[in-house]
């Protein structure tokens, strides 16, 4: 198994041990020296310039932009390091946002670390950010455990172990869900959503947010500016949860910064939001609308970075599209990818991640 | 079409007051920026040092000098003031 890295790397966010502006081609992660094996991770996940890579020993990895803390080390770094502070927790989900980073344990701590001039690690507003990850404490009333955590450009969300949603950070946008007369200055650093139940997935976008529930119903809040919430654009805003899209056997939401996508437990994956680069994987008449998108299927995993997308279907192949100017599809060249192409074609690919401007994957 | 990427208000812009550049994220990584030199002489491109999108930024340039005059005056008042 090899790990492969492409896309935007101004701040060394591919591992890669250099930084340049981008690389086009796929480049092969040497991982000599660490003690991360391709073969055991399972999740990767990037902000703005740095990237987390989660291994199934619940060992995190990191490396590139460390400006407000968010590598939870005490430097840059351009290889792959260990944040070794973290070890001594079984850590199972992790979650960069731009400039910040979270971590959930399996016994549902959670840990956060990077930027929080806006709150949104969840900590006291006193604290502009933290190289060091910190446990997220929160009253036995919003929560007695986390499960799963997403966060976005400036806000970042979380399931409980009581299966509410739980949000930090700005919400001028309406990105907290917290109601019509929400303002950033009459609320602590970390909320829960009322009369949220049932959640299985969450998504945090640019300036909105996405919860599944477990009877297949997505509810969307925030900015609407390009239809991400899969309403019509008139509507540009929305500061409560509104309900957008149902469909049987939904499993998880996914978003990018402006575009969002559903996958189902068939496979199928339906997108809407916005479509200047190909982020929606089709052409299509009514962008906000959730649709289907036509060429994929069998769809085991899905990655949503800002502006471009990878799926890796049941058989092991890798498709990518969208916004391409750094070569985060890694189709080779700089060319948007307007509907889902096959890269690796030789190669049987494991897992896939789209970070912000740049993308993984694992192959054999 | 707009060839913006976006409409940002100056209010989302988080600004560095050492260089006197306003930031915004672009989807690249990267950060959109423009100089409050810029904008006092009414530009309202802010590009990305690292890819093609520009954004729009939107503001009051009017309110945006006065901002700046109280701003320059206030500074120029506590200098004063140590001085003294």
């Amino acid at each position: 198994m090899t790990l492969y890295a492409w896309g935007a790397n101004s701040y060394g966010q591919l591992g890669l041990g250099y930084k340049s502006e981008e690389e086009v081609t796929p480049k092969k992660v040497v991982l000599e020296g660490s003690d991360l094996d391709p073969q055991d991770i399972v999740s990767i996940s990037g902000g703005a310039g740095h990237t987390l890579i989660l291994d199934s020993k619940g060992l995190i990895y990191c490396c590139g932009w460390n400006s407000k803390g968010q590598l939870g080390l005490s430097d840059d770094t351009v290889k792959l390091t260990q944040i070794e502070i973290l070890k001594e927790f079984k850590i199972v989900q992790i979650s960069c946002g731009w400039d910040f980073s979270a971590a959930v344990s399996e016994c549902g701590k959670q840990f956060v670390w990077g930027n929080n001039q806006h709150t949104q690690l969840g900590l006291s507003k006193s604290i502009t950010c933290t190289g060091i990850p910190s446990r997220l404490q929160v009253s036995q009333k919003l929560a007695t455990g986390f499960k799963r955590v997403s966060c976005g450009l400036r806000h970042s969300a979380m399931i409980t172990k009581e299966r509410g949603l739980l949000v930090a950070g700005t919400g001028a946008k309406g990105q907290l869900g917290l109601g019509d007369d929400f303002d950033d200055n009459n609320y602590l650093s970390i909320s829960k959503v009322p009369e949220l139940e049932d959640i299985i997935s969450v998504a945090s976008g640019q300036h909105h947010t996405l919860a599944l529930r477990e009877n297949g119903t997505v509810l969307g809040w925030g900015e609407n500016k390009f239809g991400q919430l899969g309403v019509d654009s008139s509507v540009t805003n929305s500061f409560v949860p509104l309900e957008t899209f149902y469909h049987e056997g939904l499993e998880s939401v996914y978003a990018g910064w402006t575009h969002s996508a559903a996958l189902t437990k068939n496979g199928e994956v339906f997108s809407w939001g916005r479509d200047t680069y190909g982020q929606l994987g089709a052409e299509r008449e009514i962008p906000f609308k959730p649709e289907k998108i036509p060429s994929l299927n069998n769809i085991r995993q899905l990655s949503l970075g800002s502006e471009h997308n990878l799926a890796v279907t049941r058989d092991n192949k890798l498709y990518t599209w969208g916004w391409n100017e750094h070569g985060s599809c890694g189709t080779g060249d700089k060319k948007d990818v307007r509907v889902p192409t096959q890269i690796f074609k030789d190669g049987k690919v494991k897992c896939a991640f789209a970070c912000t401007g740049s993308s993984f994957a694992v192959v054999e | 079409m707009s060839i913006f990427h976006d409409e940002i208000e100056i209010e989302d812009f988080e600004y560095d007051a050492e260089e006197e550049i306003y930031h915004y994220p672009c989807p690249c990584g990267d950060r959109f920026e423009i100089s409050k030199e810029e904008l006092l002489k009414g530009e309202e491109v802010a590009t990305c040092p690292t890819c093609s999108l520009i954004v729009k930024v939107i503001y009051d340039k009017e309110a945006f000098e006065k901002e700046q005059d109280e701003v320059q005056q206030l500074t120029s008042k506590l200098k004063v003031q140590v001085i003294k």
